[in-house]
């Protein structure tokens, strides 16, 4: 652990997958993630690195979380009226 | 190569064929048409969130549409622009090379995320003149 009292690199602050997050309607989740992503910059530069470190891991679950709820909301919902849809497009492939 | 950097290129791959993949199916349907599901959270509370019109834009850009783009979701262009350039960047660093650093890594880009983001959420609910144009 003595590397931490040197400066170690910038942990991620998973900003990227945060906005994508947003983007994707995982809206709870994106923002928790944002702000998550302005802590580890603040802790870093302050010189926490183990709390940065921390808020790191996250940002990341986060991210990670609302991207799943995401998808699992897809998933479900193209179940729920994916059926419908094919039966729209066989519908127009006929006529 | 190192473990780290082996996961980095294969997140980032994966990425590229979940963007590819994307932006075929939403060239090849018009989310508009009614036929695609349209945003339970919407449907439900009659809110639009901030992805709300992402769909239709990512539609527009697919066919390079940018007027209509920016008209269904003002952030979604910008958005799309950032991740790429994002991207570009952590694959020229991951290959050694150089590249405009990406305005993600400034030190308070997260709040001016934060401030835009909401601002842009709430602004667009109203349903007044002024602030109608934000709607999709």
């Amino acid at each position: 652990m003595s590397e931490m009292e040197n400066q170690p690199p910038k942990p991620s602050n998973y900003l990227a997958l945060a906005i994508i997050c947003t983007v994707c309607c995982c809206l709870p989740a994106g923002i928790v993630s944002i702000i998550y992503a302005a802590r580890v910059n603040e802790t870093y530069a302050r010189g926490d690195y183990p709390l940065a470190e921390q808020y790191s891991r996250n940002a990341r679950t986060w991210g990670i979380v609302g991207l799943v709820i995401g998808g699992i909301g897809v998933i479900i919902y193209l179940a729920l009226f994916g059926f419908g849809i094919f039966a729209g497009i066989m519908e127009n492939a006929r006529y | 190569m190192p473990v780290t950097d082996r996961r980095k290129i294969g997140v980032a791959l994966g990425g590229l064929a979940a963007g590819i993949l994307l932006l075929l199916v939403y060239y090849a349907v018009d989310p508009e048409g009614g036929a695609f599901p349209a945003c339970p959270f919407h449907e439900l509370t009659g809110l639009l969130c901030t992805g709300c019109g992402s769909q239709r834009a990512l539609h527009d850009l697919a066919h390079l549409d940018l007027a209509g783009a920016f008209g269904h979701n003002l952030l979604f262009p910008p958005a799309v622009l950032l991740l790429g350039w994002h991207g570009v960047e952590r694959a020229a660093r991951l290959a050694g090379r150089r590249f405009p650093g990406s305005p993600l890594d400034h030190a308070r880009a997260p709040w001016f995320v934060l401030v835009l983001v909401l601002l842009f959420t709430v602004l667009r609910n109203l349903p007044w003149e002024p602030f109608r144009f934000l709607a999709p």
